[in-house]
This record gives structure tokens, sequence and C-alpha cells, in this order.
């Protein structure tokens, strides 16, 4: 596991969206932009049961996140760990903390809740964290 | 190619940064951001030979790009090549990549500046989109 430095937790804090990277069966990088949790230690993402990014972390457990601001960038590859238990998946928001609502446009009104199939939480624990800027 | 729609494109046009993720040789991703020019079929990034991307494209060329607004989200999925050609480098430099460089050079510094840099261009085509439509 790799050790954030304060600086790295703060600026995961400050932002709870991502573009997060798994590997499919034949190895290339399937991306989707989600919303994450960091406690300073770990990482709490998650998604639909029936995702692809689901069956391709049961493959293959390497997984990276991007969080951006400006040309600036936050890198974190870890390995991800699938957790689909009702009272575990609850204990680990109680330990995370709740949800930050996504952000919309202001005066906007809350969009209707989405059907949702089985959902399942991803835990993931950084192994590498590479701050950066854009170059180019 | 599949016909990019007009909503895609003008979105992709309106932008110029985004996610690139990569295959390592284990077939977990690999990300970093990056500007690119969508000339509205494909994509040319300006990077370094060296780099880790670059050496993964040219192994595993499957590549993803993800373009984001706020909320608003574009995943492009398709295949990337490495132009390494000097002369070519040079020309998708001139035409394409100066429109979104932030600097400003004489075509005698850019010539001199590719070779010191070992810049190489990777091209990548889309084959989808996610979401198909905007």
């Amino acid at each position: 596991m790799a050790e954030a430095t304060p600086e790295i937790t703060q600026f995961l804090k400050d932002h709870h969206l991502c573009v997060f990277a798994t590997g499919r069966k034949d190895g290339s990088p399937q991306q989707s932009y989600i919303g994450y949790q960091f406690d300073g230690k770990q990482f709490l993402l998650g998604g639909q049961e029936s995702s692809f990014k689901m069956k391709n972390l049961r493959r293959n457990p390497g997984c990276s996140l991007l969080v951006t601001e400006g040309r600036g960038f936050l890198l974190v590859y870890g390995t991800a760990e699938l957790v689909d238990d009702e009272e575990q998946m609850t204990k680990m928001q109680e330990r995370f903390g709740p949800r930050a609502a996504p952000p919309r446009p202001a005066g906007a009104a809350a969009p209707p809740p989405r059907p949702m199939g089985k959902r399942v939480n991803i835990l993931m624990t950084p192994t590498k964290f590479i701050a950066n800027r854009m170059t180019g | 190619m599949r016909e990019i729609s007009p909503a895609i494109a003008e979105f992709l046009q309106a932008h110029r940064t985004g996610v690139l993720a990569t295959q390592k040789k284990n077939g977990s991703p690999q990300q970093t951001l990056i500007a690119y020019h969508f000339d509205g079929a494909n994509f040319a990034i300006s990077t370094r030979a060296p780099t880790q991307k670059a050496k993964n494209i040219s192994a595993r060329p499957e590549v993803s790009l993800a373009v984001i607004d706020g909320q608003k989200q574009l995943i492009v999925y398709g295949t990337a090549t490495v132009v390494r050609d000097a002369a070519e480098v040079l020309r998708l430099h001139q035409e394409r990549i100066r429109k979104i460089a932030l600097r400003q050079e004489t075509d005698a510094e850019l010539t001199d500046r590719l070779k010191r840099e070992e810049r190489v261009v990777l091209l990548l085509t889309p084959r989808s989109f996610f979401p198909p439509t905007l």
C-alpha cells in the first residue's frame, strides 16, 4: 500500500469525481467517470454489479484513477476488492461517511432516481500516487 | 470507421484535454492527462517517444480517451498508432498540434524542439463512444 502525503490527501478530499480505468479481458482499457471517497488510506467507489468495470475487476483487480484540476492531475494506481455483501457495504459506507451529492447547475431540480440494479462497492487500495502536470 | 454525430464532433472540438488510457503488458490500465486536436475524424496527440503511453500503444493499440466537462462525459474507444517519421511528425505539429499549443514558436524552433524532445504523434481513430449519443 502506498502512503498518501498530506497534500495528496487534501487534494483527494477536495475533489470527488475521477476517471476510473479497468482492463478488459483482452487487456484494452475501459474508463468511466464516477464518484469516489478517500479516507486517507483507501478509496471507496461503486457501480452496478452488471457493469463492465465490475466484470473487468473480477478478472483483473489492477486499476487506476485520475483526478484533474486544470492542467494538473493526480494519478493513482491500485488494486480493487469488490464487496457485495449488504452488511459489509453498510459498514464500509459508515467508515467513509455519506457520499457527496453529485453537483448540478444552480437551480436545477434533482434528477429522478435512476432504476438501479444491484450495487457493488469497490474498495481500492493505492499502490502508487503520481502528481503531475500535463505536458505537450 | 463509423459516422460521428454532429453533437459528438462539436463536443470533442470544443475541448482539448482528455484522460488517455493505454494498456500495460499485464492488462492493467495506464492513464495520463493529454491535450488533443480533433479534426472531425481522428485525434492527434503530441508526446515523447520514450513515454510509457507511446510504448504501450506500439505494442497494444487499443486505447480509451475520456473527455470530461463538469458532469458531462464522453468516453472514446478506438485504436491508436504512433507516427515516428520526422517529416510527418513536423507536418502534424504544424497543421494540427499548433492549434491547441500554448507556446508560440517559429518553424525552425519547432523542428529543433521536435528532434530534441524525441516527439512523436499519436493518431487515435475512434470506433465507439459512451454515451453513444450526446
